[in-house]
């Protein structure tokens, strides 16, 4: 494996969705969900609220239990009724995931924020881990921030520093879920600008967005979750631009207006 | 028919004698383990040679005299204060008390016994016992007995009740136990466990006080007794209750109250200087501390591993945690002391564990029970903070890759400490305060030696003032430490 490179991640991972099946008490949240993703691809979840699109995207890194169908990730599959923690722990490694609200940890730096999985979890030298750290955050331009605490951060910034954090593992793909909807217009473009560069390291990047203009410009696929189901899927053009159902045409009408 | 008349003719006769207008005297006693001067005995009715002296003295008087139950080492506050006529309850008549009050002739002239165990070998007299630390010897509250330790510089530990004291002794907590020769009659004399050790000495007079500007009812008192002393009622009822000894038919009959009198010992009567009390009360602050920070440091750690239980235990173990929480908030904490102190080493002997009671000394227990209640305090404290801890900081960490216990650790417990501190700081001060109640179980800590102090020196006020300060002066610079801490803490934390 040639994932030692601090700077450039290897290539992104593939991911595979088979007749993914989520209920809590009687409803069904995910109904059958199948779906492909190749690696390197940015793909966006879009779709009305309610619609299982943040439900999807954690049943792909294991914080979410499923009841029924397969998700495999990279070289690890996840089935339903048996929770494997080997299984879920290999796929942490390799998928780091972005929050809306952030999550950083308050009670440590900047820095110590993107360190603590490397040297707590990997076991990562704490001296490599920092300078690599200290890369990350310039790649995200908050390299002067690091020895700040969450608390005196922009919303931006928090953001930015999250992401620098989901980078320390070195991952292969990132889940975003709604990581710009805390954010105010100017901020957001900070946040985008950084996703997109990604994209040119071959990251496959599974975002849940109501950015319909950054799913449009960056994404490779979109996909369009409704009532649990893939209502639609396709090329950003194909999905946003020319709705095959009726379903989709009515969301896509509401949310761009 | 006429059985029922001759019934209220003689209810009508027996009353007679207090048919005057006066109001009955209240009688200020404390009837808790007060054998053989006043006590409930099997029956649960109030006997005692003191009891049977105020039957006397009805009738002397002509007047009815009601029992008032009062803690004995608050006799003298109490009768100055009015909550009743006169106490009577073997008190001696010490110099210090006679500036306070009125004494009336004295009832009986009691003399100090040491008791200890039987085969005792490591001392015979009272004196090898002054200076050495090594030894400690049990006695009572605001006694003239506790004053004679004091001023010989004997190691001891006062008790309210005399046998808790004698318990202690049997125990193997006590070296010896000293007290007025009637208390060793009744509780030591017949335990084939105990012997006396050398002649009583230092005797003293028991009288009864009265308010000091009461003289008419200390005269009326006064030859009330001197009537009975001269009839013979009062040897009668001394001889029936076992402590009528050459000592009192030699010299009770011309005994005086007055300062004196040829048997006192003069060094007794010492001024309670500044200087004289202030080592006491730092020495109780030292204790008050240490325990504090002792039974805080329990506290702490039972309140981690409790929370912990509670909230991440298998079933089994959560009820068990929320029994404890239950439990130990639900005790006063005055009863788990006097439990752990006094029952836990019967309890202890009864499961084939003797000897293990020894080690339960009053710190002990007062570390071990401040500790196990304050424990239940934490506990809902942190279990409260670690759950108010964002459930998204658990994913953020899951998602890093971070196993549960690491997350706990390094992500979670952080958090919780700083938004525990505020509450666990008013926890502290609330043990700290609570640490005098170890002074129910012997404990010098710095309540108890004020209790000791003001007692024997009356000095309410002043004695009071200084170990308020003293307290003070623990505990706002701990206010202050705590709320540095967490300003310092709070800095470093937000959303």
């Amino acid at each position: 494996m040639a994932n030692d490179c601090a700077q450039t991640p290897p290539g992104g991972l593939g991911i595979r969705i088979r007749q993914l099946v989520k209920r809590h008490g009687d409803r069904e949240i995910l109904r059958g969900i199948q779906l492909d993703i190749q690696p390197g691809h940015t793909v966006a979840l879009i779709g009305p609220s309610g619609g299982g699109k943040t439900t999807l995207l954690r049943c792909l890194n294991g914080l979410e239990a499923f009841d029924g169908g397969s998700v495999a990730v990279g070289e690890n599959t996840l089935h339903s009724g048996n929770r494997r923690p080997l299984e879920i722990a290999r796929i942490r490694q390799t998928v780091g995931m972005i929050f809306q609200d952030f999550q950083l940890f308050p009670h440590l730096s900047v820095l110590e924020n993107v360190t603590a999985a490397p040297i707590w979890v990997q076991g990562e030298n704490p001296r490599t881990a920092r300078e690599r750290a200290l890369q990350l955050l310039e790649r995200v331009k908050l390299a002067d921030f690091s020895n700040r605490r969450p608390s005196q951060l922009s919303g931006g910034q928090k953001q930015r520093v999250a992401i620098a954090r989901a980078l320390a593992l070195r991952p292969r793909g990132l889940l975003c879920d709604e990581i710009t909807s805390a954010l105010d217009p100017e901020t957001k473009h900070e946040v985008l600008g950084v996703l997109e560069d990604l994209k040119r390291d071959g990251l496959t990047v599974v975002m849940v967005t109501h950015e319909i203009g950054f799913a449009r410009r960056a994404a490779d696929r979109v996909v369009l979750l409704a009532d649990g189901t893939v209502a639609e899927e396709g090329t950003a053009g194909d999905v946003i631009d020319s709705p095959k159902t009726e379903r989709a045409s009515r969301f896509l009408a509401r949310v761009l207006g | 028919m006429a059985g029922v008349w001759s019934l209220i003719l003689a209810s009508l006769c027996l009353a007679a004698p207090f048919q005057s207008a006066d109001p009955p005297l209240r009688w200020g006693c404390d009837q808790e383990g007060g054998a053989p001067y006043c006590f409930l005995d099997g029956k649960l009715e109030r006997v005692g040679f003191e009891v049977d002296i105020v039957r006397a003295l009805e009738k002397k008087l002509g007047r009815k005299i009601q029992f008032t139950q009062y803690g004995f080492e608050s006799l003298i506050p109490g009768l100055l204060k009015g909550d009743f006529d006169f106490a009577m309850n073997g008190l001696e008549v010490l110099p210090d008390r006679r500036q306070a009050i009125r004494f009336t002739r004295p009832y009986y002239l009691y003399r100090q016994q040491l008791t200890v165990r039987k085969g005792e070998s490591r001392f015979t007299r009272y004196q090898e016992l002054a200076g050495n630390t090594d030894r400690l010897v049990g006695t009572m509250d605001g006694t003239a007995a506790e004053a004679l330790l004091i001023r010989d510089g004997v190691t001891h530990a006062s008790y309210s009740t005399p046998t808790e004291a004698y318990r202690d002794l049997e125990l193997g907590r006590l070296d010896a136990v000293l007290l007025d020769l009637p208390m060793a009659r009744q509780y030591a004399a017949d335990n084939p466990a105990f012997a006396f050790l050398g002649d009583p000495f230092a005797p003293g007079r028991y009288a009864i006080a009265v308010p000091p500007d009461e003289n008419a009812l200390a005269d009326s008192i006064d030859r009330a007794l001197n009537d009975m002393i001269g009839d013979g009622t009062l040897q009668t009822i001394l001889t029936r209750w076992k402590i009528w000894d050459d000592f009192n038919a030699q010299y009770l009959a011309t005994a005086t109250s007055a300062a004196d009198w040829e048997f006192e010992d003069r060094d007794s009567g010492y001024g309670w200087t500044i200087a004289r009390y202030l080592p006491l009360l730092l020495d109780g602050a030292r204790v008050t501390l240490l325990l504090t920070l002792a039974s805080f440091a329990l506290a702490l750690c039972i309140g981690l591993g409790v929370a912990t239980a509670r909230l991440y235990g298998p079933k089994p173990i959560q009820i068990l945690a929320v029994g404890y929480i239950e439990f130990f908030r639900g005790v006063p904490l005055l009863l788990l002391l006097f439990f752990l102190y006094f029952g836990l080493p019967s309890v202890l002997a009864g499961m084939g564990l003797p000897g293990i009671g020894e080690f339960i000394t009053p710190f002990a227990a007062a570390w071990l029970g401040l500790g196990l209640t304050y424990g239940a305090y934490e506990a809902e404290i942190q279990r409260a903070a670690i759950q108010s801890v964002p459930p998204g900081q658990w994913e953020a960490a899951a998602a890093l890759g971070m196993p549960k216990g690491l997350t706990f650790r390094r992500i979670i417990l952080p958090q919780a400490v700083r938004i525990a501190l505020p509450p666990t700081t008013g926890d502290l001060v609330a043990l700290f305060k609570d640490t005098s109640v170890a002074s129910a179980i012997t404990l010098l800590e710095l309540n108890k030696q004020y209790q000791i102090l003001a007692k024997s020196s009356l000095k309410f006020v002043e004695i009071g003032l200084i170990t308020a300060i003293l307290y003070l002066a623990l505990s706002v610079p701990l206010g202050i430490a705590s709320r540095a801490l967490e300003k310092k803490l709070g800095a470093t934390h937000g959303k």
